[in-house]
């Protein structure tokens, strides 16, 4: 019980009128060096970039800006080549995510399990995804490489035949997808098994009592409660290998030929190596909206159970 | 033929032993209920009938079937979940003919069955909405409905009433019992709430840490609580507990009064006796008392009005004990003296080392 | 008490910043970048003694601060820099086709006004090998319009297998198959054509448990190394060294035009035979790199390979090279009586944003004496004045001098164009895409010619 009126006035020293408006502006105050990174770091830099794409403009080359509105995107939109890298890229996206979301979520079904020396193959698993992409890359070009690779040798050995892995287009990209598999399927998996793990017990249990078989206990009871986690598997590892560069610029510079020449290397090589910044932007501005359509379309699938749920409710 | 019968069951779960070594024989078509507070192994019990727990030790027999290694399909038991255990993306519906699904119903008797079920549950309103949208009382509903919505040989119950309101509770508990009767399976239900042990139940099993207390039929646990545990914990208000010392002859003494009992075979010395607060007279002193009955003074402690009646507590000596006065004619107030009565028969006598009511 | 620190605190503070000015009016410090590899190391090393000169001639001392990068990522590194603007380079060694992009945009310091004011500084260009001084130091090409002068020079050179060659057993055996000899010395080599050449790479060709010099194979063996590679020029740089001699250019020297010329039959015959010769190399030689070459040749795992000359000298250490005392390096082969060889190297060029002039002219003064060049030499690195490349002293300093003073006479140069990163990029794609099979040696051509034309067109080339 509180009573006021016994207790003595307490004793405040009346505030200054600066501190009465540092205290109403306080909030201003711890806001404004979020505010200065986000806009400094992030929002400037993306509207600069944006700028510079209705450019001719070269970084390293002295001469004015140029300003030709839609020319840059129009000359990559008519470019061939850059169509072919975007299949290029599509292709490399398919297979890798595609491989990652079957390894993921196969390890993830194992690791569910309980067995002994899991935690120890759990954190073992977890090692690639914590490694440079560039060191991957130097890591599998060794592993390909026809003379000294240990794959060569091993396939030698038990086939005895070779692959020239990276010599030609098709095995190439595949030899990249595993690379990129190899080193995200275990994210994949991580999140995979924090939604397995967080299946409830008494649903799995409920459903052997109801007589469900595996298949159906699996559809029924733990699709629908890790499919938001594998949606958002899928979404983070598609904007990831959309933009993959450093593993493929190790392992193959886009070779052979321009079988592995994805976007990102093609955005390289006019950003950095044509010193194309306008035009680079550009491509760099096409990417985001590819990346941001898909997002979107993926988004909207995995809102859709949902919201048709609540459809059924109103 | 579906009585269960569990043999010497154990289950430990790391350091803690949830069963230790339950005997319990419950009888095809009975209602049977597990009394007993949180953690004393009900559900560890539920789950080992169901088959969803195996036993570390011990033997479950279901139909005169030692199922013991048989998995939870093939026991034809249906259980409801305390935490209701619906499947979140199948709408009420669904989730009601799911059980009937998987045993192969036709179509048209799926929908009557659920239909009825429905209506009998009183979720006919919520059968087109997905289980999240519903309330914590439509979700136990619904859970109860998965179960009976098929014939199953024993129907496991855990706490299928414990997030209702008053109201329905009270409604569904006559329900139930209703539905047991039309049904005619064994019903096992476990709950830590005595008025419905009391209420629904042919025979209720008290538990104690992982085994059986005392199993009887409700008004004998009541009446005739073998354990010091059963008598504690059975009654609301719960029974109040004196020190006493027992001579050779059944007659106990305690600070405020000493009268004769028929606790005979017990050792004479220290002992507890325990009186109901139901079972105690308080009248203004000077009242004449029933001559048969042990009367002794108390000041009143404090009064709590409750309705019908008011729970008196009282100070006895160095002790409190609380009366049930229900005669709203007569009312008492704090630091009163009072005279407090009881019938002799009423008194238990409870041996302090082995615990046992005599 | 507090006040008697702070005092002090401040008063050492001044010191420093006095300390610091008085130094930097004492010396001066030149920031250099090159590639992280040998020959910058090495004048990394002889410039220490720069330092004590300039005290002597300028009155205080002048240091020179090299800041390498690898070679792989270089023009990226040195391109982001001078974009930035920072850190400002004062000296940078720039690879011979670049000398265009970075002259067209600024970047470095047209020597002609320094040269006309100092006799000095003239002597040292006239000093220099007139082919080399065109490829490094002149642009655009054929012009006086002096950038820069030569780091390290460098030529592409054949690293053969003396001891195979020199064998009798095995010379016995191949002239009774081949009907000619193999080549002995040097000077056998300078007629070598690729005709014979290839027979050499074919008789050297050899499967594990074969034979080889009186010793049973190990392992598989093989003729020829070549770089195939698509990374950076490595790829069409050593293709050049074939079309050259097989009578094709690059593009059209004064229309620019490329279709027709790159894309003609001799270009794509040079082409086809460079695919070829894929068939004597080991395996996954499409995608070889300079060091993979390098990297075949130390394992022993060849008889012949094509190298730029400023890589070699590991070859010779045996710490790195299994073979390092059964070497020699010869000049490649030329064919139908043309001999033609693609040249290499880079410049050291002078940042146009340098705050230091007077002290950069008088490294690059110190740096062309005979003396430094000629220690410059004996480390490894390959100079370019007339006059130590004629020096019998230097062609008989190392295995590899002789072949790098034969060759340089006979140098041809490669495009120096602002956009020589697309053009080569485009020739790069094509060319590998032929090396991998994915498409011939004509259609090879005829795209990149294609490309390349877009590109100069892009550029205002044919305006």
């Amino acid at each position: 019980m509180r009573d006021s009126e016994d207790t003595p006035p307490r004793l405040v020293k009346p505030r200054s009128a600066f501190a009465r408006m540092f205290d109403r502006r306080l909030p201003a105050w711890l806001l404004a060096p979020t505010g200065v990174l986000l806009v400094g770091l992030f929002l400037f830099p993306l509207l600069w970039s944006l700028g510079l794409s209705f450019y001719r403009y070269s970084v390293l080359r002295a001469r004015d800006p140029k300003l030709i509105w839609g020319g840059n995107y129009g000359s990559l939109l008519g470019d061939p080549d850059i169509w072919t890298r975007f299949g290029t890229t599509g292709a490399f996206v398919l297979g890798a995510v595609g491989l990652q979301f079957v390894l993921g979520f196969g390890l993830a079904l194992l690791l569910h399990q309980e067995f002994r020396g899991r935690k120890v193959v759990l954190s073992l698993l977890l090692a690639p995804m914590m490694m440079a992409p560039v060191a991957v890359g130097a890591f599998f070009k060794f592993i390909y490489d026809p003379t000294f690779g240990v794959l060569g040798f091993f396939t030698q050995t038990l086939f005895g035949f070779e692959v020239s892995w990276l010599e030609r287009p098709f095995p190439a990209m595949v030899a990249v997808i595993l690379a990129d598999t190899w080193m995200w399927s275990p994210f994949v998996m991580l999140l995979v098994l924090s939604g397995l793990l967080a299946v409830p017990k008494h649903l799995m249990e409920m459903a052997q009592i109801d007589r469900a078989g595996r298949w159906l206990t699996f559809r029924n009871v733990v699709l629908p409660q890790i499919k938001p986690l594998l949606m958002l598997a899928v979404l983070l590892r598609t904007m990831e290998a959309f933009k993959l560069f450093d593993t493929i610029w190790v392992m193959t510079q886009g070779g052979p030929g321009t079988a592995t020449e994805t976007l990102s290397v093609a955005l390289y090589r006019l950003g950095f190596q044509y010193f194309k910044t306008g035009k680079a932007s550009a491509l760099a501005y096409l990417m985001l909206i590819v990346v941001i359509v898909l997002s979107n379309s993926y988004l909207r699938l995995a809102m859709r159970d949902v919201s048709a749920a609540h459809e059924e409710a109103s | 033929m579906a009585e269960v019968h569990l043999r010497d069951v154990a289950k430990a779960f790391g350091p803690t032993q949830a069963l230790d070594g339950v005997e319990l024989r419950v009888e095809d078509g009975e209602f049977f209920c597990l009394l007993g507070p949180s953690g004393v192994g009900k559900t560890t019990l539920l789950r080992t009938i169901a088959g969803v727990e195996r036993p570390d030790r011990g033997e479950v027999w279901i139909g005169g079937r030692d199922v013991t290694h048989l998995p939870p399909a093939e026991r034809d038991v249906a259980m409801v979940f305390e935490t209701y255990a619906l499947y979140p993306h199948l709408t009420v519906w669904e989730n009601l003919a799911y059980p009937l699904r998987e045993r192969r119903v036709g179509p048209i008797d799926i929908k009557r069955r659920v239909e009825r079920t429905a209506e009998l549950l009183g979720i006919t309103h919520t059968l087109g909405r997905p289980p999240q949208t519903l309330s914590g009382g439509e979700m136990q509903r619904v859970a109860v409905g998965r179960a009976i919505v098929r014939e199953a040989q024993v129907y496991l119950f855990d706490e299928p009433l414990s997030h209702l309101d008053a109201q329905l509770r009270e409604h569904m508990r006559a329900e139930l019992k209703r539905l047991h009767r039309e049904m005619g399976s064994t019903l096992i239900y476990a709950t830590p709430d005595q008025l419905e042990a009391m209420t629904m139940p042919d025979r209720v099993a008290v538990l104690r840490a992982g085994s059986v207390a005392q199993c009887d039929p409700p008004l004998e646990v009541y009446l005739r609580p073998k354990r010091l545990f059963v008598a504690r914990y059975v009654g609301e208000p719960p029974m109040n507990f004196l020190d006493a010392d027992l001579d050779a002859s059944g007659k106990v003494k305690t600070a405020a009064f000493a009268c004769r009992t028929k606790a005979r075979d017990m050792v004479a010395g220290a002992c507890l006796v325990g009186v109901r607060p139901e079972d105690l007279t308080v009248a203004p002193t000077g009242r004449p008392t029933p001559p048969d009955a042990v009367s002794f003074a108390a000041e009143v402690y404090a009064v709590e009005m409750c309705g019908d009646y008011d729970l008196v507590t009282l100070t006895v000596g160095a002790d409190h004990m609380t009366a049930i006065a229900s005669d709203h004619s007569t009312r008492f107030a704090t630091g009163q003296t009072v005279n407090v009565s009881f019938a002799s028969e009423r008194l238990y006598v409870i041996d302090p080392v082995t615990e046992r009511v005599a | 008490m507090m006040r008697s620190i702070r005092v002090r605190l401040l008063t050492a503070l001044c010191l420093v910043g006095v300390a610091v000015t008085a130094s930097a009016q004492d010396g001066v410090t030149l920031l250099m970048t090159g590639p992280d590899w040998g020959p910058v190391s090495l004048m990394t090393e002889i410039s220490k003694d720069f330092t004590a000169y300039a005290e002597e001639t300028l009155g205080y001392p002048v240091e020179i601060q090299v800041d390498p990068a690898p070679w792989g990522s270089y023009y990226e590194r040195l391109a982001a820099a001078l974009a930035a603007g920072t850190p400002t380079y004062d000296l940078f060694v720039s690879d011979s086709q670049w000398v265009g992009d970075f002259a067209d945009s600024g970047h470095i310091l047209q020597l002609n006004e320094h040269a006309d004011a100092d006799p000095e500084l003239q002597a040292i260009l006239d000093s220099i090998h007139p082919v080399l001084r065109g490829a490094y130091s002149a642009y655009p090409g054929g012009t006086e319009n002096w950038w820069g002068f030569p780091q390290e020079a460098d030529v592409q050179g054949f690293i053969v297998r003396a001891d195979l060659f020199g064998h009798e057993g095995e010379r016995a055996a191949f002239e009774a198959e081949y009907g000619h000899a193999l080549p002995l010395t040097a000077d056998d080599w300078n007629s070598v054509e690729w005709k014979q050449a290839q027979d050499y790479a074919e008789f050297f060709t050899r499967s594990q448990g074969e034979m080889l010099a009186g010793d049973e194979l190990a392992d598989d063996f093989y003729g020829l190394s070549l770089a195939y590679s698509k990374t950076y020029d490595y790829g069409t740089m050593a293709w050049l060294q074939l079309l050259y001699n097989w009578g094709g250019a690059i593009w059209d020297w004064d229309t620019r035009r490329v279709d027709g010329i790159l894309n003609s039959p001799e270009a794509v015959a040079s082409l086809e035979y460079h695919i070829d010769l894929l068939k004597y190399q080991p395996p996954g030689a499409a995608n070889y790199d300079l060091d993979a070459v390098n990297n075949a040749v130390a394992q022993g795992l060849v008889a012949m390979a094509c190298n730029w000359i400023a890589v070699a000298p590991p070859l010779f250490d045996p710490a790195v090279s299994k073979v390092a005392d059964k070497l020699m390096v010869v000049v490649p082969p030329g064919h139908d009586g043309k001999r033609v060889y693609n040249l290499g190297g880079q410049p050291f060029v002078v940042g146009s944003k340098t705050q230091h002039v007077k002290e950069v002219l008088a490294y690059i003064k110190w740096w062309f004496q005979p003396e430094q060049q000629l220690r410059f030499a004996r480390g490894g690195g390959l100079p370019a004045t007339t006059t130590l490349i004629g020096s019998d002293e230097f062609k008989a300093l190392s295995p590899w001098t002789r072949a790098f003073a034969d060759a340089v006479p006979l140098q041809q140069d490669v495009w120096k164009h602002p956009a020589f990163f697309e053009l080569l990029t485009a020739q790069q794609e094509e060319f590998h895409k032929a090396v991998t099979g994915s498409q011939t040696a004509k259609e090879a051509l005829d795209n990149a010619a294609r490309r390349q034309e877009t590109i100069l067109e892009d550029w205002g080339e044919y305006d």
